[in-house]
């Protein structure tokens, strides 16, 4: 909202200035205007003075130069002189409707006026008064009268006017912004709503009602996807629960003969073999059916966590003790490294999501090395304190490139960079690795799959310690995993 | 009932092939009391006549499901009942737990989970001593011996008494004999829930244990370390 307050405070001032803006720029125009047309009013006095003094008289004869000729055809309809008495003593082009003489009154009340509608300047001449006429309807005069306190006061007046003027336009734009602000925050509001995949419904009233049928249609729309979404998903979701629900109880049953067969001493070595790997195919085939259901469940967020405050070192230590003691004959062995930090830091997630995420990873050195390999676990809080850092790592064959790939890929959501060249049956199978991700992922941790110190840069949260560590080794996988602290 | 093999086992499932191979997996164990329904209506008679020791019961049943039978039955018997269900959801595992039933097994299953599992439930349950007495009152390790009742260790020509921590813990471990108890469930089982701290004092003690168990207390033969994860009580 407060995003909202400063576009409608900008718009006030924005509109207040633009406002004085095109004030100042009437000013300027008049002024402008007022000079431009002033160049012939005080022209009018210069040509006056300059006729005045350029029209002479010698031996009782009027002349005129040509520069005041120039002057009069130029600017007047005609001009006369008149003497003290009134007469006129010299004319230029006086049309026959003007007489040649003028009482004092008559020469007062067109000195300031009009003279048979013809605009009329008078001059001051050695021998009386000059008079000169602009041709009809040029000019319009007009003598302002106004008493001496008020013109005094003038200035300050005006400054009050603009001053009252400039309030004027700050409120109306201040009020007019505050009805904006008004009609626009529920619209924001809204807004916000369908961030967060709320629906909506605005009164559709006001002067942005047009701007509330189209969010309200929006939110409609938006509400009815979600929905059908939801249904896929949920389609979805239950016809992986559903089909791995009835694979089950076959699965029961193959299991169980195939170990009763592995058992069966009468039979031949080679058969009990094969009834050996039917049962360890059926425990994959078991591991693949709860990891699909998992994953389906984590992308479909239907997977609710059960969050519990404890001690990820205890749990840890739990997980890899377990894997040794059930290959206490196999080729792999399991170091962890807990810091006296991690051990005493406790995290807010799924412990049982968690323990998945531990199995998975300290499951998939040794499956994917029946060689044996070294496994080595260091676990400590990042320098901020707030991130728990665990760094998983083999020395064994490493990460395909592959699967590196689908996982980078997946995580962009970029399938076609991974089926480009490739048929989806050849895809790698990642759904553990996937899991992994999605467990972190859901708990607002992360992780980050690499086989060589070079290779994508090293997580920023990662510990000191794990970092010394990730990059002294050069064969492997290495698995970055970091959640965060209680 | 003197005997576990004596237990008699209701099977309660709707596939008939699953009856027939688990019915199988407990004969050959040495199970002999073995009765089979493959419904809610068929196992409630059976519970009168049949009188099982223990019920394996699905969840999902044609005329019913197996948590509503179970609410029922829980009404007027204790009888210890195992959930053997396709339904792999935590809920439905909590669902059943929080029933009251003992054990919940998802399918598919390896029959010696089964196994385990309901022999576990038959002994906490009709032979709790005998379960006490797994791990058994006397430990050897190699020429000496730890009687856990009296607290002492003896050997020819010797005896030294552990105190109770270091019997917690080597109980602990000799329970486990052969797998690597961490340093959080030694610790759990000695000083209790609120175990955290403990870690530098359990290594005191254990040192303390291989002092009055070993031969020769810095090259341990028997209680071995577990770098990083714990310790393990060779064995023999």
């Amino acid at each position: 909202m407060k995003s909202l307050l400063r576009i409608i405070r900008r718009y006030v001032f924005a509109a207040f200035f633009i406002i004085i803006l095109i004030l100042f720029l009437d000013i300027a125009a008049y002024i402008a205007m007022f000079f431009g047309l002033g160049d012939d009013i005080y022209g009018n006095r210069s040509n006056l003075i300059t006729v005045s003094e350029e029209l002479t008289e010698t031996d009782g004869q009027f002349s005129l130069s040509p520069e005041g000729e120039s002057i009069l055809v130029s600017h007047y309809a005609w001009g006369m002189l008149l003497d003290v008495s009134g007469n006129a003593i010299w004319t230029w082009n006086l049309p026959e409707e003007i007489p040649t003489f003028f009482t004092v009154p008559e020469a007062a009340s067109f000195s300031r006026w009009y003279l048979h509608d013809y605009p009329v300047y008078v001059w001051q001449h050695d021998r009386g008064l000059l008079v000169l006429a602009r041709p009809k309807g040029s000019f319009w005069k007009l003598n302002i009268n106004r008493p001496q306190q008020l013109m005094k006061r003038l200035p300050a007046y005006v400054l009050l006017i603009l001053t009252i003027d400039l309030l004027l336009i700050f409120s109306v734009a201040a009020l007019a912004g505050g009805q904006l602000y008004k009609a626009l925050r529920p619209i924001v509001n809204s807004i916000r709503d369908l961030e967060k995949k709320d629906q909506v419904h605005l009164p559709e009233t006001g002067m942005l009602s047009e701007l509330s049928v189209s969010l309200n249609k929006t939110s409609a729309l938006l509400a009815e996807q979600e929905e059908k979404l939801a249904q896929r998903d949920h389609a979805r979701a239950a016809w992986i629960s559903g089909v791995s629900h009835d694979i089950r109880t076959p699965l029961s049953l193959i299991m169980g003969y195939a170990k009763e067969l592995e058992d069966l001493e009468d039979l031949p070595e080679s058969s009990r073999a094969s009834a050996r790997i039917i049962k360890e195919q059926s425990l994959c085939i078991r591991q693949l059916i709860e990891d699909l259901n998992l994953t389906s469940k984590l992308e479909y967020q239907s997977c609710p966590l059960r969050i519990t405050t404890f001690y990820p070192a205890a749990l840890l230590r739990q997980t890899a003790a377990d894997f040794m003691n059930q290959n206490s004959d196999g080729p792999w062995e399991i170091q962890v490294t807990c810091s006296p930090a991690f051990s005493s830091a406790q995290i807010d997630a799924d412990s049982g999501l968690i323990a998945r995420v531990f199995r998975n990873l300290i499951g998939n050195s040794i499956r994917h090395n029946p060689e044996g390999c070294s496994i080595r676990i260091i676990a400590s809080l990042t320098q901020s304190g707030d991130r728990c850092s665990i760094l998983f790592m083999d020395n064994g064959a490493g990460i395909p490139r592959r699967v590196l790939r689908v996982l980078e890929a997946d995580e962009t959501e970029n399938r076609a960079a991974v089926t480009e060249g490739n048929d989806q049956e050849n895809q790698p199978h990642v759904m553990g690795l996937k899991i992994v991700r999605q467990i972190i992922k859901a708990h607002g941790g992360d992780v980050e799959f690499l086989n060589r110190p070079d290779g994508p840069a090293i997580r920023h949260s990662m510990s000191p310690e794990n970092c010394a560590e990730y990059s002294t080794r050069k064969k492997g996988c290495r698995i970055a995993v970091t959640l965060p602290s209680h | 009932m003197t005997d576990l093999y004596d237990s008699r086992i209701l099977i309660i499932d709707d596939h008939l092939q699953l009856r027939r191979m688990v019915t199988r997996i407990l004969a050959q164990e040495g199970f002999i009391c073995l009765e089979t329904a493959s419904c809610c209506r068929e196992a409630a008679e059976k519970l009168k006549t049949f009188r099982p020791d223990l019920l394996l019961l699905d969840v999902m049943l044609p005329d019913g499901d197996g948590f509503a039978f179970m609410k029922e039955l829980r009404e007027w018997s204790n009888i210890p009942v195992l959930f053997l269900s396709a339904k792999d959801e935590d809920q439905s595992r909590l669902t059943g737990l929080g029933l009251g039933a003992d054990d919940y097994i998802s399918k598919p299953f390896l029959p010696e989970e089964l196994l385990l599992r309901l022999t576990g439930v038959l002994k906490r349950t009709y032979f709790p001593l005998s379960a006490a007495k797994a791990v058994g009152n006397i430990l050897t390790l190699g020429n000496r011996r730890v009687d856990f009742e009296s607290g002492l260790v003896e050997w020819d020509g010797g005896s030294v008494s552990l105190t109770a921590k270091e019997l917690g813990i080597l109980k602990k471990l000799a329970e486990n004999r052969g797998k690597i108890v961490t340093f959080d469930s030694l610790c759990q089982s000695v000083w209790g829930d609120d175990y955290f701290g403990y870690e530098n004092t359990l290594m005191v003690h254990i040192r303390r244990l291989r002092a009055k168990i070993e031969e020769a207390p810095s090259h341990p033969v028997w209680l071995l370390t577990a770098r990083g994860l714990g310790y393990r009580l060779a064995n023999e």
